[in-house]
């Protein structure tokens, strides 16, 4: 019967610490650091004219046509 | 002299509760109403209510009540427990035991979300009219082709699944 809130508190304080900081460290490892290897590798050998000439052939710029 | 007349209107009071009736019966003494008396309560909050459960003894408990006047250690257990349950009505643990509503809920939620699909299924088959030509395979496939050609989202949606060397979905 004693300490009731105290003893609710320090539960709910402790588990609502881990919780944030666990949420906060699976986005980082789960989604934001994929994402910057996926931009990284991506980047690492582009080339944007072979990219534009195959957009080019495709057909799909108005600008520039097949031809 | 209308404030006399005003006067008149707000000393006539109409008898209309039956509190009042009552009161007219009793030489203007009015009984109290249960709920305006001391309560018992269970709550985890109340450790002690302010009046015991059992209001009106028995012979036998009110003895018990002059017994627990002595010495407790003359009690025996039985009677310490008669004792609790005279001025408890349920232990904590009775008081906060669960229930099984949560069975009752979730069953009901789940009946009526069925529910809800057969009539989405009967809305599909006899209200609405076909979908759009957009979405035949034909229209979809040519679709995905031009969104490749133009390098929809290359470093991590679509385009970055398709291989262009080999012309396939990559594995």
């Amino acid at each position: 019967m004693r300490h009731l809130l105290a003893r609710r508190m320090k539960f709910h304080l402790l588990g609502a610490f881990l919780v944030s900081l666990g949420s906060a460290a699976l986005y980082k490892f789960g989604v934001a650091e994929p994402r910057k290897q996926a931009y990284a590798t991506f980047y690492r050998n582009y080339d944007p004219v072979k990219d534009f000439e195959a957009m080019k052939a495709a057909g799909v710029l108005e600008s520039a046509p097949a031809k | 002299m209308l404030a006399s007349r005003v006067f008149s209107l707000v000393g006539r009071r109409s008898i209309s509760t039956s509190l009042c009736l009552r009161a007219h019966g009793h030489a203007g003494v009015v009984k109290a109403e249960d709920y305006t008396l001391p309560a018992y309560v269970d709550r985890r909050d109340v450790p002690l209510p302010e009046v015991a459960f059992v209001r009106e003894l028995s012979a036998q408990q009110k003895a018990l009540k002059e017994k627990e006047k002595a010495s407790w250690s003359a009690l025996s257990v039985d009677e310490k427990v008669e004792l609790y349950r005279m001025k408890f009505n349920e232990t904590y643990a009775e008081m906060n035991k669960g229930t099984n509503e949560w069975k009752t809920v979730l069953g009901g939620v789940f009946f009526f979300l069925g529910f809800t699909g057969l009539i989405l299924i009967w809305q599909k088959h006899f209200m609405y009219g076909p979908i759009p030509h957009t979405f035949s395979d034909e229209w979809l496939a040519a679709q995905t082709k031009r969104m490749l050609d133009m390098r929809v989202n290359p470093v991590e949606g679509i385009s970055a699944q398709w291989d262009f060397d080999n012309n396939e979905w990559k594995k």
